[in-house]
């Protein structure tokens, strides 16, 4: 990864995070994951940073993720350009200007439970 | 709000890889040198990734040059929020027109048999039929993101490739004849898509496509 860059805030990395489960039921069905999603781990080769799929899918509602990215290109039929009128603050509750290209099915991707598919 | 910002202008050049200069080879528009850095309170990723797009007239016959001319780069994400910034804003792979592919890879790889970290490389390749394409594609680069392979620095990217009658997911490593490892690349595409067990998977070197000069032709077949 480059270093060049300068961050504005130095924050420790989390060694641990608590996750409190009340329940057996949310205990992950993969014997190698942790709830709420690995966050670092010590792997042969040494520490990586690992996300499961749910956490993953967790983090797309965040607002800092729904901000259209800096420097999109346009290319028609692939990219979504952002709409002007998006605002940051994003209090108005209004969901991002999504491509209309983008099924609605997208949203349900990430909530469908994994199933075998005759491919 | 410096929160909001994913990238952040630098002056420096992108410290990865120098063998390839993109600056004449290429005509896509990565004049600037931004590095990708996650933002405060983001999730950082293991690596760098960077999202290419490309498309061919299938009539066209494919060469090397006219391939690097026909990709180009997207954009770079250092942590999980900056991906799904670029990923909501890209169309869905199923609704790609014609000979059209995604690919994402870590950064400083090109998405060619070429570049120095593919060369002794291959991919493990999935046929889908029509209308798999989109939730295969997000379970796959999830699965790459998050670091589930686990099978060290060997992942050089996945692709995901729309064709006429079926739809093509590839995921690239580094050392083909390492067994160990493409063995348990395969094991994990299995268990992260959910592939049913008598799914045929297919491994290709890149040496091979070169030789060929085509990328899902006369594969190895892995049952």
């Amino acid at each position: 990864m480059s270093t060049d860059c300068q961050k504005t805030t130095a924050k420790a990395i989390p060694s641990s995070r608590r996750v409190t489960i009340s329940d057996a039921a949310h205990m992950p069905h993969d014997y190698s994951t942790t709830p709420g999603g690995t966050l670092f781990s010590t792997t042969p080769g040494g520490t990586r940073i690992i996300y499961d799929r749910k956490f993953l899918l967790e983090c797309r509602s965040s607002p800092v993720a729904k901000t259209p990215p800096r420097g999109l290109p346009n290319i028609p039929g692939v990219t979504s350009p952002p709409s002007k009128d998006t605002s940051e603050k994003t209090h108005n509750g209004e969901p991002l200007n999504n491509n209309t290209i983008n099924a609605p099915g997208s949203s349900n991707t990430g909530e469908d439970a994994q199933f075998e598919m005759d491919i | 709000m410096n929160q909001l910002e994913g990238l952040r202008d630098d002056q420096g050049q992108q410290e990865t890889d120098c063998h390839h200069d993109n600056s004449d080879v290429t005509n896509n528009n990565n004049r600037r040198k931004q590095a990708a850095c996650p933002g405060a309170g983001e999730h950082p990723l293991q690596y760098n990734y960077t999202f290419w797009y490309s498309r061919r007239t299938p009539s066209r016959p494919a060469s090397s040059l006219s391939y690097e001319q026909n990709i180009r780069q997207i954009g770079t994400v250092a942590s999980v929020e900056q991906f799904w910034k670029f990923y909501s804003h890209l169309v869905r792979p199923g609704d790609l027109s014609g000979h059209s592919d995604f690919h994402l890879f870590k950064e400083g790889i090109k998405p060619m048999w070429e570049d120095e970290s593919n060369r002794s490389g291959g991919k493990w390749i999935i046929r889908l039929r029509k209308g798999l394409a989109s939730r295969f594609w997000e379970n796959i680069i999830l699965a790459m993101l998050g670091e589930q392979f686990m099978v060290g620095e060997e992942i050089c990217g996945a692709v995901v490739s729309i064709r006429f009658q079926e739809d093509i997911l590839s995921i690239w490593n580094r050392t083909s004849n390492d067994q160990t490892t493409t063995s348990r690349i395969r094991d994990t595409l299995r268990r992260v898509l959910n592939l049913p067990a008598n799914t045929i998977m297919e491994y290709k070197t890149h040496n091979d496509s070169l030789r060929d000069n085509s990328s899902f032709r006369n594969t190895k077949i892995s049952l």
